[in-house]
């Protein structure tokens, strides 16, 4: 049969992504640890930000800034954050303390650091949408950063409607699609082998 | 608004060096990983038999 370009991404699809172990109900024996814990928590954590930041947009900042229950959606968007940055950052020590990126896993971590500076601009937007003094602090002390980075032109930190698009679309899709990558990277290659133990070192263990 | 709330909102005591700031907030977050981190690698996984 001839090739067309519906076959070929088929067959492409059909042999990149391992339906077969995308939901895996048994793991190898090395992975009962908690270590292993820390990249499922971030990804917890990033659904709660996207579930509150969504409850956010639809009701604005008079609403999060007065009403009690907007406090408590504003409360909960925080804390999402706080503790998807913690564990993002114990999952990246996890993840370089045993060398993840070895056999052919070099674009998840190389993903994983993508996530990691998008991130950060996620949160930098965030600040700045917050709709209060702070942020327009934030943003008035940032510019000549920007400015002097030679980005100032192109990313305004005091043009409100440009960082908060930034920040309730932009950033979280792009977040999603690395993500999504990320998932399947890892489902693909299986999850890390333990280092091997190193044959200089004189302590035996057991 | 309370004078808490004014720009630039002091994050408490600081711990500084000329090559380190870091606030008491600071502090208690990255003790916080470092404890966690260790609790992580050094307890059991419960539940694995086989
Ligand atoms: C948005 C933030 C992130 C999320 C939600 C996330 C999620 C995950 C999950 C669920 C796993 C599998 C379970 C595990 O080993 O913990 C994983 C594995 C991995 N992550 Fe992340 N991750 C994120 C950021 C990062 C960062 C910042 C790095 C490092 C630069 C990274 C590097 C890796 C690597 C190399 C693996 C593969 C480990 C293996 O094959 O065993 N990830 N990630």
């Amino acid at each position: 049969m001839s090739k067309n370009w519906t076959r070929s991404l088929r067959d492409r699809l059909q042999q990149e992504i391992p339906m077969e172990h995308l939901l895996p109900d048994t793991l190898p024996k090395y992975v009962d640890s908690y270590v292993y814990l820390f990249g499922v928590l971030t990804l917890a954590a990033f659904v709660w930000i996207i579930l509150s930041g969504t409850i956010l947009a639809i009701f604005g900042p008079d609403w999060w800034h007065v009403s009690p229950v907007g406090h408590f959606f504003n409360s909960l968007h925080f804390w999402s954050i706080q503790s998807f940055f913690f564990f993002m950052i114990l999952h990246l020590w996890a993840q370089f303390l045993m060398a993840a990126w070895r056999d052919g896993r070099h674009f998840t971590w190389i993903g994983g650091w993508l996530m990691f500076l998008v991130s950060i601009l996620a949160g930098l937007t965030g600040y700045l949408s917050q709709n209060n003094f702070d942020a327009q602090w934030i943003a008035v002390q940032g510019k000549d950063a920007m400015n002097a980075a030679g980005i100032g032109g192109f990313f305004n930190l005091l043009n409100f409607g440009q960082m908060y698009s930034l920040h309730i679309f932009v950033l979280p899709l792009i977040l999603i699609l690395l993500l999504g990558g990320h998932l399947l990277l890892i489902r693909k290659h299986g999850v890390v082998e333990p280092l091997p133990p190193d044959p200089k070192s004189e302590v035996r263990q057991g | 608004m309370g004078q808490g709330l004014q720009p630039p909102i002091p994050a408490g005591g600081a711990w500084e060096f000329s090559w380190l700031n870091l606030s008491s907030p600071d502090i208690i977050v990255v003790v916080l990983m470092v404890v966690i981190f260790i609790l992580a690698i050094a307890l059991p996984f419960p539940g694995g038999k086989e």
